[in-house]
């Protein structure tokens, strides 16, 4: 019996229990990073959302002292997401270096949105690529770009990662 | 341009008026009197958007806009699979009466597109008078596809400013058929102020 963690936007889960299913669903231009320590078997899924933090504070927890709902968490911007993902693993013991790294998503969902850096998916594959290299991760399989949609799922217990999207069905990756 | 912030309640006010004049708008086109059911309205914190309309992987037609003038944003409207085709069966019945969407899915998408632009635009219109402001939208496009990728993509873009922004989501019904459709209004800049109160 599995049991679904949604890694909403803007999140990072982790966990180390083998009935967990880590799912972020509905990936347009998010893109979704799941790691996975093999010895461990402790794994760990990010929803990026945005390319870059540009030096943003993170907060502590995502909300605000007082009564000004914030958005901004570790999950939202590439380059703190990975970042928070693997620490979150390396917290337990886990080893960046012999992680399993999978990443899904960035797809140019809306014809026409761009921003004036260019298209917002394709700045979030290559800006989590870069965070994905420069933490010292192993190269990731992807399934990434595209015009659709993808949910993404790591399986905790097996390090078994997989990607559904309506035209596809679904694929392990 | 941009950088204005719109207070919610009010907003609300305005894009009821815009769906009231767009019901007229149809029931002209229809030959028949439509009534607007019943007007859901929220507002809600932008990690939210994606899950707004029921489950995220269910494939629903879109209609995107976005706007710029002394607002910027988007403006998306969501309509489910079934709903749409009874929404086109109201505009075009003869046309849609004997053929399925399913079968048809050009010619649906194409109605749904009619649809989204009259209330859209009733929308807009209503909100940018209702505001004494100036926005003017790009003509919408139409996207199948999961119904929490296309939310969650639009949500990026105005995710890109503050930390707080809100975005308003309403879910409209016409006529006895029960045919609803949702609506999720995002303003880029500044975004809106007021209180998280549900209004029916």
């Amino acid at each position: 019996m599995s049991d679904s963690l949604v890694v909403g936007l803007a999140e990072v889960k982790w966990s180390v229990l083998p009935e967990d299913v880590l799912v972020a669903f509905s990936l347009g231009s998010c893109v979704g990073v799941a790691l996975w320590d093999p010895v461990l078997r402790a794994g760990a899924m990010a929803h990026v959302m945005l390319p870059s933090s540009r030096g943003r504070k993170s907060p502590k927890n995502g909300v605000d002292a007082g009564l000004t709902p914030r958005f901004e968490k570790p999950g939202k911007y590439a380059d703190t997401a990975v970042e928070y993902a693997v620490r979150c693993l390396t917290a337990i013991g886990a080893e960046p270096s012999r992680m399993m790294v999978r990443m899904a998503g960035g797809a140019h969902v809306i014809p026409g949105f761009t921003l004036p850096g260019g298209d917002i998916g394709t700045a979030n594959i290559r800006a989590v690529s870069e965070a994905i290299e420069r933490l010292g991760l192993p190269e990731p399989r992807k399934d990434v770009g595209g015009d659709y949609g993808r949910t993404m799922r790591l399986y905790v217990g097996e390090g078994r990662a997989t990607v559904y999207s309506v035209s596809r069905g679904e694929r392990e990756i | 341009m941009g950088g204005k912030t719109l207070e919610y309640a009010r907003f609300h006010e305005s894009a009821v008026l815009g769906l009231e004049s767009a019901r007229e708008i149809l029931s002209a086109y229809t030959g028949r009197p439509l009534r607007l059911a019943a007007v859901r309205s929220d507002y809600v914190e932008l990690n939210k958007v994606p899950l707004l309309s029921g489950p995220p992987e269910e494939v629903v037609l879109s209609s995107y806009v976005t706007f710029g003038g002394d607002v910027e944003g988007q403006l998306l409207m969501l309509f489910r699979p079934e709903s749409a085709e009874k929404l086109a069966g109201l505009l075009a019945p003869h046309v849609l009466g004997p053929i399925s969407g399913q079968r048809s899915p050009d010619l649906l998408e194409s109605l749904i597109g009619e649809i989204a632009n009259v209330v859209g635009s009733a929308v807009l219109n209503k909100v940018a008078d209702g505001f004494e402001i100036k926005i003017l939208p790009i003509p919408p496009v139409i996207i199948r596809e999961m119904a929490g990728a296309v939310l969650s993509s639009a949500t990026a873009y105005a995710g890109l400013d503050g930390d707080s922004t809100y975005v308003a989501y309403m879910k409209a019904t016409l006529d006895e058929e029960q045919a609803s459709f949702e609506i999720v209004f995002l303003p880029r800049m500044g975004g809106f102020q007021g209180t998280s109160q549900m209004t029916e």
